[in-house]
């Protein structure tokens, strides 16, 4: 019994013990989580090192990894390159506060090709349609349209 | 050949740095290769950058850098010649360890495109202003008024833009190896520190993991603080043990934190007065130590590491009326502040975010931190080594405070969309003091082992 409690005592004066038991509770309590960013980390590399092929296709790939961008955007996209336009409208509703997202994806994706105010072309919401019956429409999708006014 | 171009841009950047550094500065430094890599690349960083603010055009910054840095290379193999050795052996575990962590961080960043906002709306948009002008200067369309926040630091952008031109193409992978590059000598400083310890295991876990997404999504942030905490450690090492190089480290990497970010610039100016004000109040570093540290040499190779700062935010941002969003220092940002900080609501509220964020571990870095205090009185200890970083993690903390009271964007939208990432170095700063603290208790016990044992 004796040997016991003077067991009992030694680990209590442990020192690494008691270390390991502090940095384990800072590591569960530490924000961002540290075990989540190992998880992601070894997850990650896995997955490239699984789907080898995958990882080099998307590094080596010009414009790969567009696919993230919204589908509108990736219409937009699509009309500017094919047309191959230098410049650009865009309509008021796509420069609204709630399509924020939409807007900046266009302009950062489609560079070189710049927003100008005088462009003939103007990127527009397919629901904006009925607002320029008087221009071409040149392109249409499912979300979005170039229409060419004058 | 994406591969192929990873590793050429390392041997560049290090040829680039290891002109400048080894000529100024490490000649007669017999510190062990592997602490002299790390600061040689974030010279050659800050070199490269400073070559194509100069010339401007991505081409020509190529050519000459690759000129500057074939030169060096052969310089350095033939200094070296048959004696080069990377590392001893009582350091391979430490390289073994570096070398999967950075390849863990190689997968990791390359295998998502860009998608957080900050890192597609400004960083790596203006990396592509950059590639697609080809040119860093008012061609890439900085006044186009599409364009956001343009007065940003351009070092990582300008290195994207790099990657991307020798490449030959644009997309959202190849241009993120910028942040993988510049994430290889921080990895290399924190394992400078290993031992065989639970300080040492502190913080291995913290920095290269406490970041978390944001050493990979393409935001500067965590680089902000990985680069500051770096720089109070290394500091704090230099107070403990004096050598040069850890200085002159410490130094560097405030120097690259400048051209990360417009709060880097802040944080540099902090860092640096911080080291100051501890150098001068220790007492145990006089004047004529300075003198001997700081060689002809060194003040040329420190004026070079700061140029690409200086050229950036006060000669170009001027020179193309390149504003900041925050109009810090006008007549209306001055009242914004005092109407918040009087009004009951802002200033409280400021408080609460920015300290009980969940997300940024500021709290929780604190109560470590001052459990950590309280113990060293206790054991009766004393070491200077955490005050730099306490004085930096204070100060900026007060600059955050001011920051938000001044904004002119809505407070409560400011506070949400960027507590969490900017405290970071808060927080960082803190646990790097800590590390200092943790360190001198277990050399304590570790002496009263052996005093007892004796």
């Amino acid at each position: 019994m004796k040997t016991r409690n003077s067991a009992n005592k030694d680990i209590l004066k442990n020192r690494n013990l008691w270390a390991a038991i502090l940095l384990i509770l800072f590591v569960c309590f530490y924000k961002p989580p540290i075990v989540e960013a190992i998880g992601k980390l070894l997850g990650s590399t896995f997955s490239a090192a699984i789907n080898f092929q995958s990882f080099q296709t998307n590094l080596k790939t010009p414009h790969a990894g567009e696919n993230i961008l919204p589908s509108a955007v990736q219409e937009m996209l699509a009309f500017l390159r094919i047309h191959q336009l230098d410049s650009y409208q865009i309509s008021e509703q796509i420069r609204n506060e709630k399509n924020v997202l939409i807007y900046q994806r266009i302009v950062e994706s489609a560079w070189p090709r710049r927003t100008d105010l005088k462009s003939n072309y103007k990127l527009i919401l397919v629901n904006e349609l009925d607002d320029y019956s008087d221009c071409e429409v040149k392109e249409r999708g499912k979300e979005a349209a170039l229409v060419f006014c004058r | 050949m994406f591969f192929v171009v990873s590793g050429a841009f390392i041997i560049f950047i290090f040829g680039l740095g290891y002109f400048i550094a080894n000529f100024l500065c490490l000649k007669k430094d017999n510190s062990p290769f592997m602490e002299k890599f790390p600061f040689i690349l974030t010279t050659g960083f800050l070199i490269n950058y400073l070559i194509l603010l100069s010339v401007q055009s991505l081409k020509l910054s190529l050519l000459l850098g690759v000129i500057i840095s074939g030169c060096s290379l052969a310089w350095f193999f033939m200094q070296q010649g048959g004696k080069f050795k990377l590392v001893h052996k009582k350091i391979r575990f430490p390289l073994i360890m570096i070398i999967s962590l950075l390849l863990l961080y190689y997968f990791t960043i390359l295998s998502d495109p860009l998608e957080w906002w900050d890192a597609r709306s400004i960083w790596f948009f203006h990396a592509k202003m950059i590639w697609s002008a080809q040119s860093i200067n008012l061609n890439a369309g900085w006044l186009h008024p599409s364009v956001p926040h343009t007065d940003y630091p351009k070092l990582i952008p300008a290195l994207a833009a790099q990657i991307s031109y020798v490449l030959g193409y644009w997309n959202e992978y190849a241009p993120k190896l910028s942040l993988f590059l510049i994430l290889i000598p921080p990895v290399f400083w924190i394992f400078s520190f290993y031992s065989r310890s639970f300080s040492f295991l502190f913080l291995a876990l913290v920095f290269p993991f406490g970041l978390k997404s944001y050493l990979w999504n393409g935001g500067m942030d965590g680089y902000v603080a990985l680069y500051a905490a770096v720089s109070m450690l290394l500091f704090g090492r230099y107070l403990k043990s004096r050598r040069p190089l850890d200085l002159m480290s410490s130094i560097i990497c405030l120097a690259l934190v400048s051209n990360l970010k417009n709060e880097g610039l802040l944080i540099g100016l902090i860092g640096m007065s911080s080291i100051a004000i501890t150098w001068v109040l220790s007492g145990k570093f006089p004047l004529s130590d300075l003198k001997k540290i700081l060689s002809i040499h060194r003040w040329s190779w420190l004026s070079v590491i700061i140029s690409p700062c200086i050229l950036w935010s006060f000669f170009y941002k001027h020179k193309w009326g390149l504003i900041n969003d925050l109009h810090i220092g006008t007549m209306a940002s001055f009242s914004r502040m005092m109407n918040r900080f009087s009004d009951g609501v802002s200033f409280p509220l400021i408080l609460k975010n920015i300290f009980f964020y969940d997300e940024s571990a500021v709290w929780l870095s604190l109560v470590v931190f001052m459990a950590a205090i309280i113990l060293l009185t206790i054991k009766r200890r004393y070491t200077v080594s955490w005050i730099p970083a306490l004085i930096t993690a204070i100060v900026y903390y007060v600059c955050l405070i001011i920051i938000y009271l001044l904004t002119p964007q809505d407070l409560k939208w400011h506070l949400s969309t960027s507590v969490q990432r900017v405290m970071l170095t808060v927080s960082s700063c803190m646990l790097a003091g800590t590390y200092f603290i943790l360190k001198e208790l277990e050399d304590a016990a570790k002496e009263k082992k052996y005093n007892s044992i004796r």
